[in-house]
């Protein structure tokens, strides 16, 4: 795998076309992304952080003609799937047996 | 409702070609949705613009990876294709490096000959003035009055200052030397930007008469003679005699003026020391404070608003003042003087424009053979790229089903060209890294010093390797890049797409063979020609090293004295004179022994003078030697008529042998013994002189046209000052010419010998300038020669590989193998033969032009080239075909037809 670390806003695209699963292309993906985090993503960062995704090999792409136009469809490679894994790994093992609310009072 | 034409042009344009199409439509299907569900409808124009502006950022971050991705991959590309053909990339890269490094390092060479001398600031601020504009150095000095007027009189120049170079015979720290030095005014080393890297340089103080005797002395001399010691300031050292105090050493760059810099000065002495140290001519007495004794070129520095137009308009107005109060050339005889002589032609020239030495006829010269040599060497860097270019354009042509289905399949012609280029630029900048090493190398071999045989002077060249050389470097790659890869990058992704599919690549009769053909007949022309002008070379200094001098050059051994610079006096001149003929005459190898002021060929050991028919004044230009009793019988001149002179002949007798040509000039005939001639001898008054006997023509220039009298005298009362030491041998000269050096040794250790040696070493000058000149033009020739026929061999060969179908059929249809490569010779053999035929031709040309200038009676063509040239190319070419023809030949028809 070329990239071995997912930057927040890669992991977040990545998870967008996993639950898109067939279907993930460039304006379904930033619809994903603005109803599930609340956060607008510009169409132009969003093609930029797919193109830098397909080149570490996480994401490959398929052009299709669907509804009369050139469309790219996106779906996470094996490696891909494996960087999503590790990426929850380090954030679950990070966060095991750790209280926010604790930190707050003690503050 | 449509969304905003701009903003999406905006959008699509600042995308990567490839995400156009996907990014646009999945936009343009938002904004559908947007009007459908909106609230209202008519804020989803400025919803698109907001997208798009929004997306401008991400879309340049994309352009930008494409970007780098591309070079990227260019790059690993064209590696990874050069390295599928080594030999074409090594053949390229080292095609490039010779003709890259030719013609940077002779440029440096030719920059180091041409250029100012080193070590001089401010070169284009310093005019020099002259007495009378061109000729000789005789003609052009001023004197020490006269320019102490024109210094107090000027106002166009902010500092001035004179300077004349000098022999010097010097002896300091137990060691001794001849070599030239310099007497200059105190403001010399200001004018000229030079600073000391020891001491003091000279000053205006040092130019009283009651000044002490001091020199500066140059890095050189400082390194060889002082072994580089710390206190060498204040340290004597004796010039031409006299002592001097050494005050201090010039920068380690600077070496004087004297050739404009090409040859080293040793010390510089000033001016009130003249008469210690000047002799103006050999065995002439010299006063340095009147106005006839010219011996002093001026410089000065310009003011600031003035031109040189106004230095040469009050040049005029002060010369006329100066006529006027003080005429010159009262004492000569007007019938043998001219206008210089008489008054002041005052002439100004840019420093700058000295090229080699202050005769403006040198830089002419020069000048115009420096730039055939840069034009050959253009030449043979043009002939480099084209043939790159053919190759280039055969291995493009090789490719073109490749290029055809990547065009086809949407590759844009501007990525297939910015990779042919990127394949190029990774050529020539590797052609260049060692183009630059070569002429570095080039560089390197060419400095130091050149002796210039027959003298004492040592020719000093440091061709340097800085910004101007390595820009020649930078253009010449570049030239390389543009040739050799530009327009064969773009010739060969013009293909058209369909037949290129459609075609099998291979069926072409004759696939643009035509273009190449007229590359190969150029390259061969100019190496013809090249060879051609190499051949001049040799074929003159065949006739230098052959050539019938008219006196027995081969068989003489020679010293050459300078006493009047070691401060000898008469009596202890004739002590050694007359032993050296005593012992000299007693030695078995000697057949014949004499001393002279000079000899006819040679440096100008003779004096210069007038001689015409006392009849019918007309005078003839004439180098006048004098010399002992045997002098006609050492030279070995057959005499045609008449006698030479003897020791019976009184002393005080006015009699002179001069060669044919000097009596056909003067009297039309050659039996002219008895008549009476003028003669002026250096600046001597006239007198007359009886014919005694004629020799045969001294051919006394070598290479050079004939121009002046030959005219042998006996000595009169003294031996002059400037003596040349002579005998003639059977054996070898240069054993006896050891012989007379020990002889001179024993009879005088101080003695200080200019130079000694066989006679031919007397014309090595002229010959070594043939030498060089004609070795690099056939080393320019024959690298141009390899090039042209491997670049034929290239070409041929691609082209039988581009034929093979046609070939094949051929051979189906009953075509035999020596058919088959009979007709692929002759198609690569005629653009060779054209070649030839044009290369002569303008090879004749060239050499008529070049004769006319100044060689002497050459044939336009030889038989040299005539034979040699054609054969050689014609044999290499034949071979060249041979090759890609024996494989055309063995093509299997039934292989060649199935082919795609």
């Amino acid at each position: 795998m070329r990239g071995d670390h997912l930057g927040e806003f890669e992991q977040i695209v990545m998870l967008a076309v996993a639950r898109l699963g067939d279907d993930a292309y460039g304006m379904k993906i930033r619809h994903e992304i603005e109803s599930r985090v609340g956060r607008a993503a510009s169409l132009g960062a969003v093609y930029a952080t797919l193109d830098r995704l397909v080149d570490k090999n996480v994401l490959r792409v398929r052009r299709e003609d669907s509804a009369g136009r050139p469309r790219w469809f996106f779906s996470l490679t094996p490696a891909g799937v494996a960087a999503l894994e590790t990426a929850r790994d380090i954030q679950a093992k990070m966060w095991a047996g750790l209280s926010l609310r604790r930190l707050k009072t003690k503050s | 409702m449509r969304p905003p034409r701009l903003a999406k042009w905006i959008l699509r344009h600042s995308l990567p070609h490839d995400h156009r199409d996907p990014v646009v439509g999945d936009l343009d299907e938002e904004f559908t949705r947007h009007v459908a569900t909106s609230r209202y409808p008519s804020t989803s124009r400025l919803w698109y613009w907001t997208q798009v502006l929004t997306s401008l950022p991400g879309a340049w971050r994309l352009r930008q990876r494409r970007w780098r991705f591309g070079i990227m991959s260019d790059w690993h590309f064209a590696v990874r294709r050069l390295s599928r053909s080594p030999l074409f990339s090594l053949f390229a890269v080292l095609t490039l490096a010779i003709g890259i490094g030719a013609t940077t390092g002779i440029y440096s060479a030719v920059r180091a000959v041409l250029g100012p001398p080193s070590g001089v600031r401010n070169i284009d601020r310093i005019v020099n003035v002259y007495h009378a504009p061109g000729g000789s150095s005789a003609r052009s000095g001023l004197s020490w009055p006269d320019y102490q007027d024109l210094r107090a009189r000027q106002t166009v120049f902010d500092l001035m200052t004179a300077w004349s170079w000098m022999s010097a015979a010097y002896a300091a720290n137990g060691q001794t030397g001849t070599s030239f030095g310099e007497i200059v005014g105190g403001e010399y080393f200001a004018v000229l930007g030079v600073t000391p890297s020891r001491g003091r340089l000279l000053q205006p103080a040092d130019d009283r008469p009651d000044a002490p005797p001091v020199v500066v002395i140059s890095h050189s001399i400082w390194q060889r003679v002082f072994a580089a010691a710390e206190d060498v300031v204040g340290r004597p050292m004796r010039v031409n005699g006299h002592t001097f105090e050494v005050v201090g050493v010039a920068s380690p760059e600077f070496r004087g003026l004297f050739n404009n810099g090409l040859i080293p000065s040793a010390l510089w002495v000033p001016i009130a020391s003249t008469a210690k140290v000047y002799r103006r001519s050999p065995g002439l007495a010299f006063e340095p404070n009147d106005r006839e004794s010219r011996y002093l070129l001026a410089k000065g520095v310009l003011k600031s608003g003035k031109s040189i137009e106004d230095v040469r308009a009050e040049l005029g107005v002060l010369a006329a003042q100066l006529d006027a109060a003080f005429p010159l050339g009262r004492s000569q005889d007007p019938r043998v003087s001219s206008r210089y002589e008489h008054n002041r032609p005052w002439y100004a020239r840019p420093m700058a424009d000295v090229r080699v030495n202050e005769s403006a006829s040198t830089g002419a010269l020069v000048d115009g053979m420096l730039a055939v040599l840069m034009l050959a060497v253009g030449a043979v860097l043009l002939v480099a790229c084209s043939n790159l270019a053919n190759l280039t354009l055969a291995r493009g042509a090789q490719r073109q089903q490749d290029t055809a289905v990547r065009l086809a399949l949407g590759a844009s012609r501007w990525r297939l060209v910015r990779e042919a280029l990127t394949e190029s630029l990774i050529l020539a900048v590797a052609g260049g890294l060692l183009g630059v090493g070569i002429a570095r190398v080039i560089t390197v071999v060419l400095s130091g010093e050149l002796a210039v045989s027959g003298t004492v002077a040592v020719m000093q060249l440091s061709p340097q390797f800085d910004v101007p050389v390595l820009m020649v470097a930078v253009v010449a790659t570049a030239l390389a890049l543009l040739v050799a890869g530009l327009g064969p990058a773009l010739q060969s992704t013009r293909g058209d797409v369909r037949t290129a599919l459609v075609g099998d690549g291979s069926s072409g009769a004759a696939p643009r063979w035509r273009g190449r053909r007229y590359l190969i007949t150029a390259q061969v022309t100019v190496s013809v020609v090249l060879l051609a002008l190499a051949a001049l070379g040799i074929t003159q200094l065949r006739s230098i090293q052959q050539q019938d001098y008219g006196f027995a050059l081969n068989e003489l051994a020679v010293a050459d004295v300078d006493f009047e610079s070691q401060g000898y006096d008469e009596g202890r001149i004739e002590r050694i004179v007359e032993g050296f003929l005593a012992h000299m005459s007693s030695r078995r190898e000697a057949v014949a022994v004499t001393v002279a002021s000079g000899l006819p060929v040679g440096p100008t050991t003779h004096r210069r003078g007038q001689i015409m028919d006392a009849a019918t004044p007309k005078p003839v230009y004439a180098e006048i030697i004098a010399g002992g009793s045997d002098l006609i019988r050492t030279l070995g001149s057959p005499i045609t008529h008449g006698r030479a002179w003897d020791a019976t002949d009184p002393v005080e007798g006015n009699v002179a042998v001069i060669d044919g040509w000097t009596a056909r000039a003067l009297f039309g005939a050659t039996n002219v013994v008895g008549r009476e001639v003028a003669l002026r001898d250096g600046e001597q008054p006239l007198r007359q002189a009886t014919i005694l006997g004629v020799v045969t023509d001294a051919d006394r220039a070598g290479s050079l046209t004939r121009g002046s009298a030959l005219v042998y005298v006996p000595f009169r009362r003294d031996y002059g000052t400037r003596i040349v030491f002579a005998a003639r041998t059977n054996g070898d000269p240069n054993v006896l010419a050891g012989v007379i050096r020990q002889t001179l040794r024993s009879l005088d250790p101080d003695l200080v010998l200019r130079s000694t040696g066989a006679g031919p070493d007397l014309v090595g000058s002229t010959a070594q300038f043939f030498q060089i000149s004609s070795m690099i033009a056939s080393l320019l020739g024959a690298f141009a020669w390899v090039l042209a026929l491997a670049g034929l061999y290239g070409v041929l060969s691609h082209v039988v590989l581009r034929r093979t179908r046609e070939i094949g059929v051929r051979v189906a249809l009953g075509a035999t193998r020596t058919e088959i490569t009979r007709m692929i010779v002759r198609q690569g053999l005629s653009p060779v033969v054209l070649g030839v035929l044009a290369g002569l031709t303008l090879g004749a040309l060239a050499r008529m032009a070049l004769q006319s200038q100044f060689l002497r009676l050459v044939p336009a063509m030889d038989v040299v080239v005539l034979m040699v040239v054609p054969v050689l190319f014609i044999a290499a070419a034949v071979l060249a075909c041979y090759l890609p023809a024996r494989r055309a030949a063995s093509v299997d028809p039934i292989v060649a037809l199935r082919q795609n």
